[in-house]
């Protein structure tokens, strides 16, 4: 029998509050959103704590979502906001983390410290917010744009004028760092 | 003129660069029934409570419930205290103008304060509103004439007048809580907050104008128009105070 989709299980859970397809759901997307939060924070602790977060707004809001619109970006647009929310409740430090390439120790440990780790995330923390997060959605999620538009609340022309730049940039400042 | 490459050529020749942040972000089965253990205990296995009935509610429920609150309020208020004198006619047709303007800018408070984590944020746009909601009362208050009602004054200054800051708090504060009821965010950001207080601040201004006779523009702006302002004081005082309890 084929898994059921995510539509299915919304529906299961919308209108009947079944607990089994909202496990589905967090069983299908916690450990990327979980990669996702990573990203931003380097920190396993907390990034458990935002897929939490953003599963508990997930289920507050379930009455805003209307059962004809596709799971996974509104999904993600709770999580963009949980993150948002997190770093502003944190006085608005740098959502990638800055570590110093030569000398220091990082305000919060990433997962992978090699130089070359660290040059892309400081080249990812030198974009525009709204770049970076088309960025992420893009190469990361392997979102399509018109999921990413949806997920960002923007038009399909703004999220590709923002990935082209944000790749341009990315690319330009990798190879003068290389 | 420089040729720009495709985005597809940038994001190919990131590959190997981009690749290196693929977070190894993966769950044993254990750590996922124990996240998901402690978010069920909060959501699916806990029996909701009234508050939590409330916040579940649709966004514009939530938004339309608020400002209900908020009207009920001033009928209340105005029901049980009485209006100012000489309300009638073309006075009349200005402070409905006036009132409905006031309800049409707390709804836009609410919508900022209870805006929902699956809608994309306001940014700029929701400073405004907040702006426009503390500051609107202020520049209202300035304009005596929409305030007049041909009648006399019915008491002088001094005269129950001093009555004014204290039930416009208390009809403020009660307003700000209403929103605040019906927040999903268990500690909401400062901004969510002072919304709700600057609808609670019109809410009150609304409520005084209605009732009290006063046209002096000082007593308007101080004790009227200056509620909105009192009460995101008092929000911000709180959220700087338990943002540092939290960090000792």
């Amino acid at each position: 029998m084929s898994e059921p989709t995510d539509q299915e299980l919304m529906r299961r859970y919308v209108e009947r509050g079944d607990r089994a397809a909202f496990q589905a759901l967090f069983a299908r997307y916690a450990g990327k959103l979980k990669g996702m939060f990573m990203r931003h924070t380097g920190d396993h602790a907390v990034s458990e704590d935002m897929v939490q977060q953003t599963f508990l707004h997930f289920h507050r809001a379930r009455k805003d979502f209307s059962l004809d619109r596709e799971v996974r970006p509104w999904l993600y647009t709770i999580a963009l906001n949980v993150r948002r929310e997190y770093f502003r409740r944190r006085g608005r430090k740098k959502e990638v983390q800055l570590e110093p390439i030569v000398h220091g120790e990082p305000t919060v440990a990433p997962s992978t410290t090699t130089r070359s780790d660290r040059l892309v995330r400081r080249a990812l923390a030198n974009l525009t917010e709204q770049q970076r997060e088309v960025i992420l959605l893009h190469w990361y999620e392997g979102m399509s744009f018109p999921e990413i538009a949806s997920t960002v609340g923007a038009s399909l022309s703004a999220v590709k004028v923002r990935a082209h730049r944000g790749y341009e940039k990315l690319r330009s400042q990798l190879s003068e760092s290389v | 003129m420089t040729e720009v490459p495709p985005m597809d050529t940038h994001a190919s020749a990131l590959k190997h660069e981009l690749s290196l942040l693929d977070e190894d972000a993966t769950m044993s089965a254990d750590r996922m029934d124990a996240v998901f253990a402690g978010l069920a205990a909060d959501t699916v296995d806990k029996k909701p409570s009234l508050r939590d009935r409330l916040r579940e509610l649709s966004t514009p429920v939530r938004v339309a419930l608020g400002v209900s609150g908020a009207l009920v309020m001033v009928a209340v208020m105005s029901l049980t205290m009485g209006v100012r004198p000489g309300l009638g006619g073309e006075a009349l047709l200005r402070y409905a103008l006036v009132v409905t303007s006031i309800a049409g800018l707390v709804a836009a408070s609410f919508s900022v304060s209870l805006r929902g984590l699956h809608q994309r944020q306001l940014g700029a746009t929701g400073w405004v509103i907040i702006s426009l909601a503390l500051l609107v009362p202020l520049a209202l208050a300035l304009i005596p004439e929409i305030w007049s009602t041909g009648a006399p004054m019915a008491m002088m200054a001094g005269d129950g007048m001093d009555m004014c800051l204290p039930l416009g708090l208390a009809t403020g504060a009660l307003t700000t809580a209403v929103a605040w009821v019906f927040q999903r965010q268990d500690f909401p950001l400062i901004y969510r907050l002072l919304a709700a207080a600057g609808g609670g601040g019109l809410t009150a201004f609304a409520m005084l104008q209605l009732h009290c006779p006063a046209t002096d523009p000082t007593h308007l702006l101080v004790t009227h128009a200056g509620v909105g302002l009192v009460l995101a004081a008092v929000v911000a005082l709180v959220v700087v105070i338990r943002q540092r309890g939290a960090q000792a």
